[in-house]
């Protein structure tokens, strides 16, 4: 991965910045978009 | 004679063809006319009875008797026998090698339209890739011919075993869906015209991308069509089996065939045979392929079916992926129509085959990440990634693991005083749903960075971006499987009532890997740096053998699914209404149908290797007739023409 000339430009400081905001989103999506929106989806259609 | 010019020829032909093919789209549509004003006249004649259905509630909850009640069969009256077979046996063989073949042949038309449609787009923008897409359809359509023959035949073979063996059950069966088996017949005998026009018609109605190969490809779209409502009115009768509707508590049909047909279990049945059979037929082209890439003597004929090979098993794959939730939603609901039926499937009497189908899938999902891990011995520059392979296939064997084990043991009392319980206290716990659905996630999402790592391996990154791209697939990945770990877990201190629902969050956490990531993937390759081209017929053979493994695992996975899915009615020919009562109405031990099932596999792959053999004599003549008009040619001699 790191065959690319413009990612050795990268310097280390931003990537981890930039894995920290990807690592927040990417735990926002899975348990506020598909965790929470899909069991409230689920309960609306087989009410149990 | 009248004397046309070509145009006008061509114009007279098109017409002819619309109206014939129009005609046979309306002949199924015949006999429900005539039958539909025979049951206005019986309507009118008397007061009907109205009877209660068996499923259908509130409205619609009533209807008029229409058919007699399926009573009682009585041994050996209504059964029949050769000697001492086992009369179920045969008719179980019969209807896993018609089922086979039916599911190849309707698959294979799929694929070939796909492949005719990439071939047609292709066409403008570069000729010889639209025209290569358009000989690989052309290719796969000449298999499915033959397989359609056989087909034919064994549907035969089938219901002549029904008519001798199970003449009882198949008066009821024949008694409640006459409204609709005329409407079948007539619909194989459109099928089969349509066929033969799309495949004998493929090189006279080929001109490129123009008017005629999109006519051709209409064609195929009607093919396509008639083919999936054709096995959905088959699957209209199984699923009728297992969860009857329409009809009292005596059987008895209550005239609303759209009831019967739509009875609790269809829909999902319909969704998960029509994946079932893409996967299964894309397994059967890519060991076709195989085949012809081991037997090949030269590169180039290696190089075009490693290409070949390589394209049926990725569209196989596209319909193995979401397979496994289309099964856990036809479970659903067969637990939301008798939870019953559910816990003998899966808690059980039957459970033990749900372990061999897991082993089964287990082996399926391995091979495809081997098969892409041998693949890549083709591409320049996956040297790079061969040291991703050993955790890739760590974490296939780990959740195999976990996928394979099972709820309890069959033990002697010893054996359960030792060990404290029929269930072990700790691998006990791998046992449940929960554990399952975790190890079937992580083994589709290491597939799919399996999948994400082959698209990428013989190319440098070029876009600016790439670094952020990389950080992104990586916390998709991470959070996907950090998510599908959590669910796993999180679902052992929940009821079960809940816990049924975290399988959905599951799924779609795999599903974001696989469409988010292919994507973004396929965007970062846009303008790469090539650092070869790829080199088709290069793959080790070992590569080529991992996909007759796949086909067959598909094979195998199928038989045991299908004795799964037909076993659960136990003693029921039509569960709660018509009794099996002949001597075989028990459960087979798990030995004796793992036998009957491997022996189907078997034969299956026997004939199937007849009709790769067929496919192949007809090649060789035409090479053979190719190669003396070149020699012909070569010294200046006239020859005859050689026929196609």
């Amino acid at each position: 991965m790191s065959d690319n000339k413009e990612e050795a430009k990268v310097g280390l400081g931003q990537k981890i910045v930039f894995g920290l905001a990807m690592f927040v989103a990417s735990g926002l999506y899975y348990i506020v978009f598909l965790n929470k929106s899909l069991m409230v989806l689920q309960n609306l259609a087989y009410p149990y | 004679m009248l004397n046309l010019s070509g145009e006008k020829k061509k114009k007279v032909g098109a017409w002819l063809l619309l109206s014939m093919i129009g005609m046979l789209v309306l002949l199924p549509f015949a006999p429900a006319v005539v039958m539909a004003a025979e049951e206005a006249a019986v309507e009118e004649a008397k007061e009907p009875e109205k009877a209660k259905d068996v499923f259908y509630k509130e409205e619609g909850e009533f209807g008029i008797v229409s058919g007699p009640p399926a009573g009682e069969l009585v041994y050996p009256d209504d059964y029949g026998s050769y000697g001492d077979f086992q009369s179920r046996t045969i008719i179980w063989i019969s209807n896993q090698q018609h089922l086979y073949f039916g599911s190849f042949v309707l698959a294979v038309p799929m694929f070939v339209w796909v492949m005719e449609l990439i071939g047609i787009l292709q066409y403008e923008k570069n000729p010889k890739v639209g025209k290569k897409f358009d000989d690989l359809a052309h290719e796969m359509m000449k298999i499915s011919l033959t397989a359609y023959s056989v087909t034919a035949i064994l549907g035969g073979i089938l219901i002549f075993s029904f008519l001798a063996l199970y003449p009882g059950f198949f008066r009821y069966l024949s008694g409640i869906f006459k409204p609709v088996m005329h409407i079948y017949a007539l619909l194989f005998i459109l099928e089969s015209g349509v066929l033969y026009v799309y495949y004998y018609g493929w090189d006279s109605m080929n001109d490129g991308n123009g008017d005629w190969k999109w006519s051709h490809l209409s064609l195929g779209t009607i093919l396509n069509a008639v083919g999936i409502v054709l096995m959905v009115m088959a699957n209209t009768w199984v699923s009728f089996m297992m969860s009857p509707a329409g009809v009292d508590a005596e059987g008895r049909f209550l005239g609303d065939i759209w009831k019967v047909m739509h009875n609790p279990l269809m829909v999902p049945v319909v969704v998960h045979r029509i994946l079932g059979n893409a996967a299964f037929g894309g397994g059967v082209v890519a060991a076709y392929a195989s085949f012809k890439f081991l037997s090949a003597k030269t590169l180039e004929e290696k190089a075009h079916y490693d290409w070949m090979s390589y394209i049926a098993m990725f569209m196989g794959i596209l319909a193995l992926i979401p397979l496994p939730f289309a099964g856990y939603w036809l479970m659903r609901e067969i637990y939301a129509y008798r939870q019953q039926m559910g816990i003998t499937l899966m808690g059980g009497l039957l459970a033990w085959v749900f372990i061999m189908q897991a082993t089964m899938i287990a082996t399926l999902f391995i091979t495809v990440n081997y098969y892409l891990f041998q693949a890549m011995g083709r591409m320049p520059g996956s040297e790079r990634y061969y040291k991703y392979f050993k955790v890739l296939l760590a974490i296939l064997v780990v959740a195999t693991i976990a996928w394979l084990t099972p709820h309890t043991l069959v033990m002697t009392p010893a054996e359960l005083k030792a060990m404290g319980g029929a269930q072990h206290p700790v691998v006990g716990n791998y046992g449940v749903m929960s554990a399952k659905n975790t190890a079937i996630n992580t083994m589709i999402t290491t597939t799919v960075v399996s999948f994400i790592i082959y698209q990428r391996s013989n190319f440098k990154l070029t876009v600016p971006w790439a670094w952020k791209g990389n950080i992104f697939l990586a916390m998709l990945i991470l959070g996907a499987e950090v998510n599908i770990l959590f669910l796993g877990v999180y679902g052992y201190f929940i009821p079960a009532n809940v816990r049924i629902g975290l399988s959905v969050p599951q799924v779609a956490s795999t599903l974001s890997v696989l469409f988010i990531g292919v994507a973004v993937n396929t965007k970062m390759l846009k303008g790469a740096e090539s650092i070869g081209e790829i080199r088709w017929g290069k793959m080790s053979v070992r590569g080529a053998y991992a996909l007759f493994m796949l086909a067959v695992a598909f094979t195998w996975t199928m038989a045991v699914m299908g004795y799964l899915r037909s076993s659960v009615r136990l003693h029921w020919h039509v569960n709660e209404i018509l009794r099996d009562n002949s001597p075989w109405a028990f459960t087979n031990p798990l030995g004796y149908a793992g036998n009957i099932n491997s022996l189907n596999v078997l034969l299956f792959w026997t004939m199937l290797l007849f009709v790769f053999w067929l496919s192949a004599l007809a090649g060789a003549g035409k090479k053979k007739v190719e190669a003396e008009e070149a020699a012909a040619a070569a010294v200046g001699k006239a020859v005859p023409a050689g026929s196609h």
